[in-house]
């Protein structure tokens, strides 16, 4: 029994790993990698500028020269849509990193260390009592929207999450015998926190990170379709789609096919995190016999 | 009659090699009789019972061969709503943790009348009226109260009569106990067992006890069956087996159980106390800023005195503050009041910075192995880390850590392996190297062979014994088992509920208990009546 427990905290080395790692996941790490390869090269992939015009073909159905079409101002919607993936990965990694760190260091110390946490705690709760797309328009207005506000914008909501799980995670470890074991040895309390408590936060943060990086791109989405991301000369899903909302009843396909990208990259992402928490947190999903 | 036989059963892991976890056990249960299965852990006493009560973990295990019958009908060929409906009518279970068994959310009264009304077709007045009746037979006090509550209310003790009334609700024909009483204190084990005898008695139900404690044995069994790894040693009638035993296996595991004899006192090393104790008072809780709660005062003005190479023993029941008092000696928790002294330094009100230079001197051994060593770091790792934390440099803590490897009796390639690798009784070892790599004055050994088979306490006991021998450490051994305090301890000091309420050499305290607590705990300790290592009745 207590052996099974001792080898569930070291999933990823009992290998077996593409055994139990499903259809679904394969999947959409399949579509991700294709989105993100697309990203990167974008300028090879795409067949047309994003940003070039084109008055002789507004709204043009798709034909072989502009595959999905092109919207109001003859712009070719493929390219646009490849483009797009690049600012919705970059805020939706960005923010996932910063997030996670930020979120790591606050919660370790809010969980180590009593009188902090009450402080840091009560500042969390005040942060998640903000909508978070409401917060992120506060923060853009204020400071004006650029690649980097916009990704504070969605960081900043996003840490109070992490935070709590991993306060939650070394609230329970702190009590384990070992850590006790540790401060009798006279290890000082930067290092218990980094050698015997940070990594039991690790597997769970991973899980964490995959939902935090779908959710930054969404809300990215959300303020760029409110006209409070990127400025609206850069392509992104949520910019696509934005424009696209006056000519909504004219060509739908216009709003549909952002969308579409927006809703597979988000679908893989959490489909992804799934398999990923099914893996690493022995507790959930299935358990090895 | 016979109840229950089980004909060579053999249970394997449910995968492609099937490594074969019980082989070919046989045994007979009749109405009326206690029938004890011992065996230290992994020897698939459990496993016997899972397999008894068609609830083997389905996919990790499964029954390859063998029958098992129930009044004659085979459990094995039965289909699982059959099977259901067997288990809840004709036989039973009770577990080790009631806690875990019992619904957190429903009161204990409507979890025993769910048991009625999924099973018989009772009015509700009719069995209302036999709930009350169950819960009055194991002995609750104020029955309408202990109905309404619910488990987290209850005592550990109170929890199990409640699984004990479940599980006799519907009169079964067989009641399977696993390890129901190795959870709780002595004195509440010992009512337990005088219950399940009671009932049994009145009910005529055929019970399998299962438990590693041969003491429980000598108490309730009527026959017993000795198994290891796997496969069945010896049986036969309780006496027999423990006056005669046929088989080495059962020699060896009968004469590892300690005597409750106490050792002589050894005389001190020096005049000088390596720990004083005195006025130690703990109080918990108390609320705090924003909060408010109840204080719990855990350690009552306890003094104590403990001379280098010597082991003193502090004994007690859960609740009696005795590892509240290891935790103040080691100042892992705040002191409330009072002085704690290490070779003469008073060190109860230093900080954290102050106390630095002092830890090292103070070293603990905790009780659960699996968790007192960091299962990321390999035993080398854990082993060095706190000479280097005291400026040792890594190259030389290494060659230490392969010394005390070697002084803990375990080979040296163990260093690079990691704690998983290794059993309980190897991990506690490791643990104790971790400790002495710091070279302490004072060990504290809370619990630390409580978690252990008797075999592996008595090699780890061996061990504590040898290096005190060799390096003249004071041990204060925290323990709730007075066997084993009377095997290692020069002294004890009783506590109960936060206060020591008898102290003295083990021979006087033991021998001659003052104080009717004690008295109460002696009486309590299970088996006492038998001279296990000599295979034959204490001599009056």
């Amino acid at each position: 029994m207590a052996d099974k427990l001792i080898r569930g905290a070291f999933p990823l080395s009992t290998g077996k790993l593409a055994a139990r790692v499903g259809f679904a996941p394969t999947v959409s790490a399949i579509v991700l990698l294709l989105i993100v390869l697309g990203a990167i090269f974008a300028p090879y992939v795409a067949p047309h500028d994003p940003i070039m015009q084109d008055p002789t073909a507004r709204l043009a159905a798709p034909s072989a020269e502009y595959p999905l079409g092109t919207d109001n101002y003859g712009r070719d919607l493929l390219s646009r849509v490849i483009y797009g993936a690049r600012v919705s990965l970059i805020i939706g990694i960005g923010a996932t990193l910063f997030a996670v760190v930020l979120g790591l260091t606050i919660g370790l110390v809010s969980g180590f260390f009593r009188l902090a946490d009450a402080i840091v705690m009560r500042i969390m709760d005040g942060l998640m009592a903000i909508p978070s797309v409401l917060l992120a328009i506060a923060i853009v207005s204020l400071m004006g929207a650029s690649i980097w506000t916009v990704m504070a914008a969605i960081t900043i909501p996003e840490i109070p999450r992490v935070v709590r799980l991993v306060r939650s995670i070394v609230l329970s470890a702190r009590e384990e015998p070992y850590v006790e074991a540790a401060l009798s040895l006279g290890t000082s309390m930067p290092r218990i926190l980094w050698r015997h408590l940070m990594p039991n936060t690790f597997a769970p943060l991973t899980v964490q990170a995959t939902y935090v990086c779908a959710s930054a791109i969404l809300t990215e989405a959300i303020l760029s379709f409110l006209g409070a991301g990127v400025s609206t000369e850069t392509p992104t899903w949520g910019n696509i789609m934005a424009e696209a909302r006056l000519y909504f009843q004219l060509k739908p396909s216009l709003i549909l096919w952002p969308g579409l990208a927006l809703s597979l990259c988000i679908l893989s992402i959490n489909l992804l995190g799934d398999a990923a928490r099914d893996v690493l947190d022995p507790r959930m999903g299935k358990r090895e016999a | 009659m016979t109840v229950l036989s089980v004909e060579n059963l053999t249970v394997a892991i449910d995968d492609a090699k099937g490594a074969e976890v019980v082989r070919g056990i046989s045994l007979e249960i009749a109405a009326g009789e206690t029938v004890c299965l011992v065996g230290e852990s992994g020897s698939g006493k459990s496993v016997t019972s899972l397999a008894a009560m068609g609830l083997l973990p389905k996919g990790s295990l499964k029954t390859t061969s063998g029958r098992i019958l129930l009044d004659g009908e085979d459990l094995l060929t039965l289909r699982p709503n059959e099977l259901r409906e067997r288990r809840a009518t004709r036989m039973s279970m009770i577990f080790q943790e009631p806690m875990t068994a019992l619904n957190p959310v429903m009161k204990v009264g409507d979890q025993i009348l769910e048991v009625l009304t999924a099973h018989t077709r009772m009015p509700s007045s009719e069995a209302e009226a036999k709930v009350t009746d169950i819960l009055g037979q194991v002995g609750l006090p104020d029955i309408e109260r202990m109905a309404s509550s619910y488990p987290h209310q209850l005592s550990g003790g109170q929890r199990q009569r409640i699984m004990i009334a479940m599980a006799l609700v519907l009169e079964p024909r067989l009641l399977i106990a696993d390890e129901p009483t190795t959870a709780l204190d002595v004195t509440t084990q010992k009512q337990i067992l005088k219950l399940i005898k009671d009932l049994q008695t009145g009910h005529g139900t055929a019970v399998l006890f299962i438990t590693h404690d041969m003491g429980v044995v000598a108490e309730i069994a009527d026959r017993v069956y000795v198994m290891n790894q796997g496969a069945l040693v010896e049986d036969g009638p309780v006496r027999d087996v423990m006056s005669n035993p046929t088989k080495d296996y059962t020699r060896k595991l009968l004469s590892s159980v300690p005597s409750l004899d106490p050792r002589a006192p050894r005389p001190p090393r020096s005049k000088k106390p390596t720990l004083v104790v005195s006025d130690l008072n703990k109080v918990y809780g108390g609320g705090g800023f924003l909060k408010r709660g109840a204080e719990t005062h855990a350690v009552k003005d306890v003094s104590l005195e403990l001379m280098s190479g010597r082991t003193l023993g502090v004994v007690g029941e859960s609740g009696s503050g005795k590892s509240t008092l290891a935790r103040c000696v080691m100042r892992m928790i705040d002191i409330t009041s009072g002085g704690v002294k290490i070779g003469g330094q008073e060190i109860g009100q230093f900080g954290r910075r102050a106390m630095h230079p002092y830890r090292k001197r103070l070293q603990m051994v905790f009780q659960d192995p699996y968790r007192s060593l960091n299962p990321r770091l390999t035993v080398e790792q854990s082993i060095v880390e706190g000479p280097v934390n005291y400026g040792m440099p890594r190259k030389e803590a290494r060659a230490k850590a392969a010394e005390l490897l070697d002084l803990v009796g375990l080979p040296t390639n163990a260093l690079g392996r990691y704690p998983h690798m290794f059993s309980g009784g190897q991990r506690q070892r490791i643990a104790v190297a971790r400790a002495l790599a710091m070279e302490p004055e004072l060990l504290v050994a809370d619990e630390a062979v409580s978690a252990l088979d008797v075999s592996v306490q008595a090699q780890v006991l061996d061990l504590l014994d040898e290096i005190q021998d060799r390096t003249g450490i004071a041990i204060l051994f925290i323990t709730h088992d007075l066997r084993v305090a009377a095997q290692v301890c020069d002294e004890v000091a009783v506590m109960h509920r936060g206060r020591v309420v008898e102290m003295g050499t083990t021979r006087d305290v033991l021998g001659n208990p003052q104080h009717e607590y004690t008295q109460s705990l002696l009486a309590a300790a299970p088996g006492r009546d038998w001279d296990f290592a000599n295979f034959r009745p204490v001599a009056a």
